[in-house]
This record gives C-alpha cells, sequence and structure tokens, in this order.
C-alpha cells in the first residue's frame, strides 16, 4: 500500500516534468532569421554559449522578464549544447542554433555574452 | 525592398550591446606554459609577448651537489619577442605556430668576468603545436571541465649546445627535434577554477658527428622523456573583465647519453643525469575589449626550495621571469 502511494507519486512527478517542454534551438536559415526579424520592433536578441560562464549569469538574469520581443541564439557552439544548457537553467524560450556563426558574423558579434537590440 | 538591403539595414540598426567578455579561457590548464590558446568563439588570434629572463641559478654546478643552487655567471640576461598565431581548424580544434627573437646577455669572456659582457641576438626554435577539444565545459554541469588533447612539435633549429654552436650567450635552444603529447584539464565554471594538465615530451637522437673537444667526435646525443605538469588556479572578476591565476609547473627533465668516438674509433658514452626544475607563476589577464587581451606573467624559477624528494630542483639552469604579452583576436 505504502510502496503504491510511494509509486504513484514518482509517477505524477515523472508526467509533470515531460510535460515540460524546454526550447528546441532551432537551426534557420540566415536570410529566413532576416526576414523573421524584419519589420518587428524591440527586439532583443541574446547570443549565448554553452561553456560560458558569463552567459549564464546573463541568461540568469533575464530569464524572468523573457518575452516574445526576446530570441536566444545559440553560437560558437555545438548543436545541441544550446538546448541542454537552457533545459539546466530551466529556460523555455525560442531559441535560434547559429550553424557556422553566420547570425554572429552577420551582426559583428565576437564575443559571447552579447544583447543586441535590434530596433 | 530586397533581401540584402534588409539584411544591410538590419545591421545599420543594431544599435545597443553589451560588451562583456568571455572568460572560457581555452585552455588555461596550461596557460603558463602555452603562449597561445584560442576560446572557442576564435578563429584567428596573435599573440606578443615581450619577456625578461634573470637571476639564473645552476643546480649541479661543476663540484656541487645535483640539488645546490649557485649563481650562474654564464648567462646573466635573456630578452625573449614571441609572435604567436593561432588559426581555427575545425569547431573543436586549433594550430598554433610560435617564433621567437632573443637577446641574450652574458660575461664576454667566461674566463675572466672581469672582461666586459656581450649581448647576442638569436633565432628561438619555432614551436608548431595543436589542441582538440574532447570535452568542453557546459553551464548544465558547471563541475564538467574542458578536456583538450595537446601535441605539439618543435626542430632543434635555434643555435645550441648540442651542435657546439657557443657557449651560453651564444646559444639558446636545447638542439634536440622534440614532439610532445598531454592532456589538459580546465574548470572554468566555478568562482575558483583550476586546472592541470600534463605533458610528455620525446625528444629524437641527434648524430651532431661534430668535434667534441681534443679531437673526440660526438657521434650521438639522446634524451629520455620529459615530463612537465602544471597546476593552476584563478578567479576571473567577470564585472571587472579580470581575472588571475597562480600556479606550478613541475617539470622532469630525462637522462641525457652523450655518445663519443675518439679517433681510433673506440667509443665512450658520458650521461647528464635526469633534471628536475619546479616553478611558481602568477598570471594576470585584462580583456581591454571584446578582442583585445593583456597578459603579466611573473614566473619564479627554481621555486621550492629545499627537499621535495623526487621533485627536489635538480641539474638544472633556473631563472626568474616577467612577461607581458598583447592578444588580438581577428575573427
Amino acid at each position: 500500500m505504502k510502496y503504491n502511494f510511494i509509486l504513484k507519486f514518482l509517477s505524477i512527478i515523472l508526467l509533470l516534468n515531460s510535460s515540460i517542454s524546454y526550447a528546441l534551438c532551432e537551426v534557420v536559415d540566415l536570410d529566413d532569421f532576416i526576414k523573421s526579424v524584419h519589420g518587428k520592433k524591440n527586439i532583443q536578441l541574446i547570443f549565448f554559449s554553452s561553456w560560458c560562464s558569463d552567459c549564464k549569469k546573463e541568461l540568469l538574469k533575464i530569464k524572468d522578464n523573457l518575452n516574445e520581443n526576446y530570441i536566444l541564439i545559440n553560437t560558437f557552439d555545438s548543436i545541441g549544447k544550446g538546448e541542454i544548457a537552457l533545459k539546466s537553467l530551466k529556460i523555455n524560450h525560442k531559441c535560434i542554433f547559429d550553424k557556422d556563426r553566420l547570425i554572429a558574423k552577420k551582426y559583428n558579434v565576437k564575443s559571447v555574452p552579447k544583447k543586441l537590440i535590434v530596433p | 525592398m530586397n533581401l540584402k538591403k534588409i539584411s544591410v539595414l538590419g545591421s545599420i540598426l543594431v544599435t545597443g550591446f553589451i560588451a562583456e567578455s568571455s572568460f572560457a579561457c581555452s585552455s588555461c590548464g596550461s596557460s603558463a606554459t602555452a603562449p597561445l590558446v584560442l576560446n572557442p568563439n576564435e578563429n584567428l588570434k596573435m599573440y606578443l609577448g615581450l619577456s625578461q629572463n634573470f637571476g639564473y641559478m645552476n643546480y649541479g654546478g661543476y663540484g656541487a651537489s645535483a640539488t645546490t643552487r649557485t649563481a650562474n655567471k654564464m648567462l646573466t640576461s635573456r630578452k625573449t619577442l614571441t609572435l604567436a598565431v593561432g588559426y581555427r581548424t575545425s569547431e573543436n580544434s586549433f594550430v598554433t605556430l610560435t617564433g621567437s627573437v632573443i637577446q641574450n646577455e652574458g660575461p664576454a669572456d667566461t674566463m675572466n668576468y672581469a672582461n666586459g659582457t656581450k649581448t647576442k641576438y638569436l633565432l628561438g626554435d619555432p614551436i608548431l603545436s595543436g589542441r582538440y577539444n574532447l570535452v568542453n565545459m557546459g553551464m548544465d554541469n558547471i563541475y564538467r571541465p574542458q578536456i583538450q588533447l595537446m601535441a605539439g612539435y618543435k626542430p632543434g633549429l635555434a643555435k645550441n649546445m648540442v651542435d657546439r654552436d657557443g657557449g651560453a650567450v651564444d646559444t639558446v635552444g636545447n638542439g634536440f627535434h622534440q614532439t610532445n603529447g598531454g592532456i589538459d584539464f580546465w574548470w572554468g565554471m566555478p568562482m575558483i577554477q583550476f586546472g592541470a594538465s600534463q605533458l610528455v615530451t620525446y625528444s629524437f637522437n641527434r648524430t651532431p658527428g661534430n668535434d667534441f673537444g681534443g679531437g673526440i667526435n660526438q657521434a650521438k646525443r639522446t634524451r629520455d622523456l620529459q615530463y612537465t605538469t602544471v597546476l593552476t588556479v584563478g578567479h576571473a572578476f567577470t564585472d571587472y573583465k579580470f581575472s588571475v591565476q597562480a600556479g606550478m609547473i613541475l617539470d622532469y627533465i630525462g637522462e641525457e647519453t652523450i655518445y663519443l668516438e675518439n679517433s681510433a674509433g673506440n667509443q665512450i658514452s658520458k650521461t647528464i643525469s635526469p633534471a628536475q626544475s619546479n616553478s611558481a607563476f602568477f598570471l594576470a589577464k585584462f580583456n581591454v575589449t571584446d578582442l583585445d587581451t593583456l597578459r603579466f606573467t611573473y614566473t619564479i624559477g627554481g621555486a621550492y626550495d629545499g627537499n621535495l624528494g623526487p621533485y627536489t630542483n635538480s641539474n638544472q639552469t633556473t631563472s626568474n621571469s616577467a612577461l607581458v604579452a598583447y592578444e588580438r583576436t581577428f575573427f
């Protein structure tokens, strides 16, 4: 009886955890990315890497204020690392994986963390 | 408006940014010995360093025991200008090429130190090295270290004593073509950073075939493996774009054997005992901009003097050094 209760409790916890989906850092074409940003007001691009300790601080700082104006860009990194990092910080927000560092190049981003405001 | 115009406009319209530098430090586990390492966001980087060595001491000088320290009067100062370039070859690997120009100062006459000093300009051995990131640090687990594999090659091109190019002032290299390999661990994410690296150096046998003095031919010269251990602790003051590190370098150089041959064809061999050299270093780095870094290093040679068992300084020439370096990331 006691064990059944524990098993049920654990199952609920598991179900709850699986229902929380974390951001998948999407790979997008540079032109598509520029198009998606164009025309929108006050878009904030947050460039981060999973290996960067300052990025963790920066992401935690903005975590509670994230809204549709923020786009997280995982750059200078391997594919999949950004998602693991965001999951560890319990951040579920729109994220783009910067394949071949093209977005960083486009916006002249040389180091992370970096926040750019696109008016 | 076409896409090109949109993208140009997008770039122009980028108005604000927070210029915070990352302190990945790839890899500081051995930054005290490696002149240039590339962070994951860096593709091409240059290093320009100026250092001065002074306070030369001998362990195991003529007539003294292997661990007794005496002043080295053969060389009083060495200034080194080091230029290195690093290039990223893949997401997880990079290569560096290092060259140096050296100015040695010492007595003009080693038989009579009162006869003034002489200065000699020399080229150091070039060093080609590479690193591969086996494991990267990550904010999901700040205690997972960055693990890098290291490899390098140094041809023995500089003036050296194996080739009998002259005395201490006239030479700079160790005379051996060398290759090395190792592993570097760097815990750069916790508040107190820690690094540990181990390098093993293999020296290729030399066959100088030169006159060793008195008509004796130096037929062959060999050196056993060299083991270099670097331990580092550090802290990054990220708000000030400043980081400090301190640590130790433990260097063990294997036995050297000189094979000599007289005119009658008789062979004898001489051995130079293994050597141990310990150094302590202090390093400060200041990220002037996202792309520019200033680095200051002070190294105390012959550190932890006294009996440290197998790690006691022995059979080596040590010196202190002060270094100022500028690093520039191009992209």
